[in-house]
């Protein structure tokens, strides 16, 4: 699987080089989109992990062995189906195959468990019709 | 099996007594690839073909009406969108790609323009009530100088869509060689030709069936917007010139016409204002051909595949902004709506802008209307440029 997650750290932890031990010991890759150190230097990192569902939840059991608090992020894509054109310009930016041109007929689907929450297509979207919601 | 000659009345007669056969240009291809062209001219009468994409060069030509006192309105906005108004005096006309006066367009790069004359076009034919505002210079016969009125469809005297330049016979596979994403008005397209994007219903697609305009002519009944449409002119750069293959099918953009038709008769569905990323504005138009099969040749003609057609792929990034007329390669309609075609040792992902799906529905509406509403067939009264 491949799920976007926030993490946070504490001055302590954030100095440990934690998020390399998530493919050095298991066999997940990640991929840092957002890092930032906060005034009281605790920090936090967005990041997209990928892999077998298996070594997933390992990765995240490490994360909270080392303190680190894991969220998932809370936001999942929604599309108005009725308006969609099936243009399918969205297609093109997405990171994952969640939006896809589907069978004989090509019909633009979405599949809600293959999105990352990315937002990407919420703007390049010629009718709108796609919004980020918070759980 | 002697030669198959129909003429359009004979077709018409067909269709007015329920007796003609219907075919989606989809069922078509199968059909003339099983039994070849000249069995399939002889069962066929009616191809019915499809398009939904956008279509930059469409608007709406509108009449609102007189009030008293009256207004010969110079200057005119719809939901804050300018429309044209150097006609008579509560004669304008919206055009698709006219973002709304207060859009801050590129100034933040790439910007979003949620909003124009498209869009307005689809609140209209939507149901929605519109804001009308008018300014003029006032004459003695038009005393009036500003003028505001929120209108539906139904409160419009007269609302058509005119549209330039529908259809377009086959388009560009646009990709970016450059270093960075670029935004297009064929879409989004990620550096170092990593996907490319295309815009043609390939085998559904009206002028593509009809290569030569034998039967799509001015006077041509269409489906247009869900509603009945009109061909009333070749379209702006219309250009039958463009090189073709050998099955007479162009292979680069070629062909296009000039529609009209009634904005009340239509549907939402097939009418959507469409916003690009970093580019700007455009309408969605469903719009659908009927063609006539006269004779082997049509069949030969309708019988197209995707893998028949080619287009070219060009740079988005250099080649296309700055004419230069380079092209990278050739790639036929199979490979790309197949999500995938091999280019320059790569894999490039494509994207379709057009959609296909929607394409479909129109033909198979389209013969719908043909089988049950009894909708027959106009015979061109002028000839495209370039008919054979
Ligand atoms: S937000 Fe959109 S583009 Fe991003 S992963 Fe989800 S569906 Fe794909
Ligand atoms: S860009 Fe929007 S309208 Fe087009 S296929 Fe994607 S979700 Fe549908």
């Amino acid at each position: 699987m491949e799920k976007t997650i926030i993490l946070k750290f504490t001055k302590q932890t954030w100095r440990k080089p934690i998020i390399y031990g998530l493919s050095k010991n298991f066999d997940l890759v990640f991929n840092i989109l957002e890092a930032k150190v906060l005034p009281r230097q605790e920090a936090y990192a967005i990041m997209s992990l990928e892999g077998p569902d298996e070594e997933y939840y390992k990765g995240i059991e490490y994360l909270k062995e080392c303190n680190v608090i894991v969220e998932e992020v809370p936001e999942q894509i929604q599309r108005d189906e009725d308006s969609c054109t099936h243009c399918g310009t969205c297609t093109a930016v997405c990171p994952t195959d969640a939006l896809f041109v589907d069978g004989d007929e090509k019909w633009v689907r979405l599949d809600t468990e293959k999105c990352v929450a990315c937002g990407n297509c919420v703007q390049v979207c010629t009718v709108q019709c796609i919004s980020l919601f918070v759980i | 099996m002697a030669e198959v000659r129909k003429s359009f009345e004979e077709i018409n007669e067909k269709i007015r007594s329920g007796k003609a056969v219907v075919l989606t240009a989809d069922e078509m291809s199968e059909l003339v690839e099983e039994k070849g062209p000249k069995a399939a001219a002889k069962e066929v009468d009616v191809v019915t073909t499809g398009t939904f994409g956008m279509m930059c060069s469409s608007g709406a030509m509108i009449n609102f009406g007189h009030a008293t006192p009256k207004i010969k309105a110079s200057h005119v906005w719809l939901n804050d969108v300018p429309a044209y108004a150097g006609f008579a005096a509560v004669d304008i006309y919206i055009g698709a790609t006219e973002p709304r006066e207060d859009d801050p367009l590129n100034r933040v790069h790439p910007g979003r323009f949620p909003y124009g004359g498209g869009h307005v076009i689809e609140d209209l034919v939507a149901g929605k009530e519109v804001n009308l505002r008018a300014t003029a210079y006032g004459t003695d016969c038009y005393p009036s100088k500003k003028f505001e009125r929120d209108f539906a469809l139904q409160d419009l005297p007269y609302a058509v869509l005119l549209n330039p330049r529908n259809a377009y016979q086959n388009y560009n596979c646009a990709v970016n060689m450059g270093e960075k994403t670029i935004y297009t008005y064929l879409g989004v397209l990620k550096p170092d030709g990593a996907n490319g994007n295309y815009c043609s219903a390939g085998q559904l697609s009206p002028l593509l069936n009809d290569p030569y305009y034998r039967t799509i002519g001015v006077g041509t009944k269409i489906f247009l917007g869900g509603g009945q449409g009109a061909v009333i002119w070749h379209g702006t750069q219309h250009n039958p010139a463009a090189e073709r293959g050998e099955n007479g099918v162009t292979r680069a953009p070629a062909g296009t016409i000039a529609v009209m038709g009634d904005l009340k008769t239509m549907e939402h569905r097939y009418i959507r204002g469409a916003s690009m990323l970093g580019y700007g504005l455009s309408l969605f138009v469903g719009l659908g051909i009927p063609i006539p099969i006269l004779d082997e040749e049509m069949a030969r003609f309708t019988g197209i595949r995707d893998r028949d057609i080619f287009t070219k792929i060009v740079d988005y990034s250099v080649d296309y902004p700055q004419g230069t007329g380079k092209v990278l390669g050739e790639v036929n309609y199979e490979q790309l709506r197949s999500g995938k075609f091999k280019f320059n040792g790569r894999e490039v992902d494509t994207t379709p802008l057009s959609s296909y799906s929607m394409a479909l529905e129109i033909a198979r509406e389209l013969k719908r209307w043909i089988e049950e509403e009894k909708f027959t067939l106009g015979v061109p009264q002028i000839q495209l440029p370039g008919t054979r």
